[in-house]
């Protein structure tokens, strides 16, 4: 007799992002009759790619029961990086591996610090955005690298037909994280740690190496995404990046993420990027200013954990 | 009934668990002003008695009177207004804080102006130390004190508290010897002070230097209660271990063990046992008895890999090992069902297929990809076989109740097909049906050939599944017996005495 509303429950909760995502939609089309046109759509898919790659490291970290507020810093050193190399005249390709390969340094350091010394997640990220940002401006003394080649423009800011680059590389990611965590021994270890560690640990789980290497897959993408950046902007820029942690730890508490850890989604915090993306483009196309945006940002977090604690308590 | 001047008494209280009865009409009343000890075996409702007492539980029959006043059951912060307090095992003080602070954490006295009389917080903790004769730093942190002064701030509590009855649950466990003797001093104190105790310990020499009178607690029952001039320890033993073992002979007939030896322990010590060996044939099962804290626990998960050894050897098949992670362990055939099923065994907010996979994910896959076809044909077989009681294998695992959840954890490490399985408290907090169900698995695993090593609270468990059992005290191994020699009333006594003679 309890099963039915049970059920009931449980799809709501399972896509109230997607009810929400849909109210959106709907508001905004009302607004503005701009909203639901297909340029508008594919815009909004490219502004939203770079946080969206950001924020995919992010529900990983967040899955595995920590938080890393160095995603913004670590983005803006990489981009700094491969910037200084693209406009020194090395290849482009190796240019952006070798921004993605710092990310990677960077979230061992990080990860090792962790999981193998016991730092707490807060802090110790915290000491890495405040370490990489320094790096990030010391390396050109604060001053951004203009002039990039327009080839260099291509991955961040081109286009093939009419969609973007960088959203078509975001997509790409969410699939293949998504798959990741559903279809790999790793992936599925992740959740085992976040939602019990010690247990994870009883059952021959190799915490301690799994844990380091969810930051490392952090760090790497916030380093992609600093180098999308500064493709996008055609400029290396030490400040890029700044507020990014915030922006990527809502779209995955959005998209249904824990912060005790054990539960997330990709394709959620993809939804969950998207939303917010949204409201930032609706303000724009109505011409309010950025102030209520960032209002309008904290009550939909709100919100959308409010939705999943009633239905939850209801259960 | 008043015919004494009895500050406590409780009537037949009675306390139901799914599936036990931990308490059965147990009638308990204490003297004002005396030191009362209260004794029993694992498992015999002390703890629960007390928790009755202090508020944390209520019980389901019977009714408690506190100084001429009948108790409704209200938590534990109206009984400690009443002047009950419990100086639990592991104390309950906030490290960060000062020992002042600590005592007076609940109602610190204020100054006129309404914020905290921090003067007057340490006069206060002063005064009650020196009337003590405490030695002790009033403003020094709890995480800078030893275990006895720690003791002693939760002393000073419960006399800022105003407590007139206070409740010791096993004080003396982790003190040193000269800890062990300021804490009699303080008792005394106490006594003179007219503050009556009830004194828990598992160790019987202690009561007769702290206690005046005892109670005798044996599978929830009242067994009896004398004054300790009149009785010795060999009485004590008797009265705990009763008759009731010797009475039911139900167990499995004995079976020549394999020669075969899978793992031979020699001199296994760690930071909480020492000189521990054994061998374990194939096949074999393997008992680890002894009170709670004994060091069995410690035994297997250093076996395991779980947590280091410093000295001695392990062989596992013939070949030394030395397991430095839980990974190298299970490779290597060997499996851990923890103590502690919520906290140690499951992932709690995962569903039942992921937590019966999670050790052998890898049995999962085809083309190196996690099958979840594979997985639903495995987990429904485990569901179907160890007879699961759960919705769905989608079930989140937190939803089942215990004895499923044990299933789980078992169904997780038959399929990783482990030839040694170590099992902690195989059946604890779980009803009696079930119980039968996981003794049938652990004999027909034996039958199969899997080697178990298994430990318990529970002596009728371990008399009834185990070939051989180790008993231990303290850390050390006091006794081995096989099954054509099991003595249930020897076990017992020795399990609480730590002494083997004979």
């Amino acid at each position: 007799m309890r099963k039915e509303p049970l059920k009931i429950g449980d799809l709501l909760k399972k896509y109230n992002l997607l009810v929400l995502l849909i109210v959106f939609v709907v508001i905004s089309s009302i607004l503005s009759p701009n909203f639901l046109t297909l340029g508008n759509l594919l815009n909004l898919l490219q502004q939203a790619s770079i946080p969206g790659i950001v924020a995919i490291g992010m529900t990983i970290v967040i899955i595995l029961g920590g938080i890393d507020l160095s995603v913004g810093s670590v983005a803006a050193f990489a981009g700094m990086i491969s910037s200084i190399m693209v406009s020194a005249g090395i290849p482009i390709v190796i240019s952006i591996i070798a921004g993605v390969v710092l990310g990677a340094v960077l979230g061992l350091i990080t990860g090792v610090l962790i999981a193998r010394f016991g730092l707490p997640d807060f802090i110790a990220t915290l000491a890495m955005m405040e370490i990489a940002r320094g790096a990030a401006l010391l390396t050109t003394a604060g001053v951004p690298v203009f002039g990039l080649p327009a080839s260099f423009k291509f991955i961040g800011g081109g286009f093939i037909g009419r969609v973007s680059v960088s959203g078509i590389i975001w997509i790409l990611l969410t699939v293949l994280f998504t798959l990741m965590l559903k279809y790999t021994t790793f992936g599925r270890s992740l959740f085992a740690i976040g939602g019990n560690r010690e247990a994870a640990t009883l059952s021959g789980i190799k915490t301690t190496r799994n844990y380091a290497l969810a930051y490392v897959i952090c760090a790497c993408l916030s380093a992609f995404a600093g180098v999308l950046t500064a493709s996008w902007l055609a400029t290396g820029q030490p400040t890029a990046g700044d507020g990014m942690e915030l922006n990527a730890i809502a779209a995955s508490v959005i998209g249904g993420a824990s912060l005790s850890g054990g539960i997330g989604s990709i394709v959620g915090t993809f939804g969950g990027v998207f939303l917010l993306q949204i409201i930032t483009n609706i303000f724009n196309l109505v011409g309010l200013a950025s102030f209520y945006q960032q209002i309008a940002k904290g009550i939909i977090i709100i919100a959308a954990l409010l939705l999943n604690r009633v239905i939850d308590s209801r259960k | 009934m008043q015919e004494q001047d009895n500050i406590l008494e409780m009537r037949k209280i009675e306390k139901l668990f799914p599936g036990v009865k931990a308490l059965d009409q147990v009638d308990f009343s204490v003297r004002r002003g005396e030191v009362h000890c209260l004794i029993g075996a694992n498992g015999a409702g002390k703890s629960t008695l007390m928790k009755v007492l202090s508020g944390a539980y209520v019980e389901d029959g019977g009714e408690i009177i506190f100084d001429g006043e009948k108790l409704k059951p209200h938590g534990t912060l109206e009984r400690k207004k009443k002047g009950i307090a419990v100086i639990y095992q592991e104390l309950s003080l906030v490290n960060e804080l000062t020992v002042g602070e600590n005592v007076y954490i609940n109602n610190y006295p204020k100054t006129k102006l309404g914020t905290v009389d921090w003067k007057e917080v340490y006069r206060k903790t002063q005064e009650i130390a020196d009337e003590m004769n405490m030695k002790i730093d009033v403003r020094a942190k709890v995480s800078d004190l030893n275990i006895g002064q720690r003791q002693m701030t939760e002393i000073m509590k419960a006399l800022a508290g105003n407590a007139k009855l206070i409740v010791m649950d096993e004080p003396s466990s982790t003190l040193s010897k000269r800890e062990f003797e300021t804490l009699i001093r303080l008792i005394k104190e106490l006594k003179e002070k007219g503050i009556t105790l009830i004194y828990i310990s598992h160790h019987l020499e202690e009561l007769f230097i702290v206690g005046d009178r005892i109670t005798i607690l044996r599978d929830g029952k009242f067994v009896a209660c004398r004054n300790t001039s009149e009785i010795n320890e060999d009485d004590l033993v008797e009265y705990m271990t009763g008759a009731k073992v010797s009475s039911q002979k139900t167990y499995v007939e004995a079976k020549p063990l394999n020669e075969e030896k899978v793992l031979e322990v020699k001199n296994l010590c760690n930071a909480k046992v020492s000189n521990i060996s054994f061998d374990l044939h194939k096949g074999e099962v393997l008992g680890l008895y002894g009170l709670v804290g004994a060091g069995r626990t410690e035994v297997v998960r250093s076996i395991f890999g779980a947590d280091p050894f410093s000295e001695g050897e392990i062989r596992l098949h013939g070949k030394p090992v030395h397991f430095r992670h839980t990974g190298e362990a299970i490779a290597n055939g060997i499996g851990l069902i923890p103590e502690n099923r919520k906290t140690q065994g499951l992932v709690q907010i995962l569903p039942v297929w992921e937590n019966m996979t999670m050790v052998a994910l890898d049995k999962c896959k085809k083309n190196k990809i996690v099958n979840y076809k594979i997985i639903q044909e495995t987990c429904e077989k485990y569901k179907k076989s160890l007879n699961i009681k759960t919705p769905s294998i989608n079930t989140i695992i937190q939803n089942l109740s215990g004895g499923n959840q044990q299933k789980v954890i078992i169904a997780k490490w038959l399929f990783r097909d482990c030839d040694i399985l170590l099992i902690d408290e195989p059946t604890q907090g779980i009803d009696v049906m079930v119980k039968e169900e996981i003794y049938k698995i652990i004999h027909n695993l034996s039958q199969e050939g899997k080697s178990m090593i298994v430990v318990s609270s529970e002596l009728d468990e371990l008399l009834r599944v185990c070939d051989n059992i180790i008993v231990m005290f303290d850390g050390k191994q006091i006794m081995s017996s096989s099954k054509e020699n099991f003595d249930a009333d020897k076990i017992l006594q020795v399990s609480v005495t730590g002494r083997n003679e004979s």
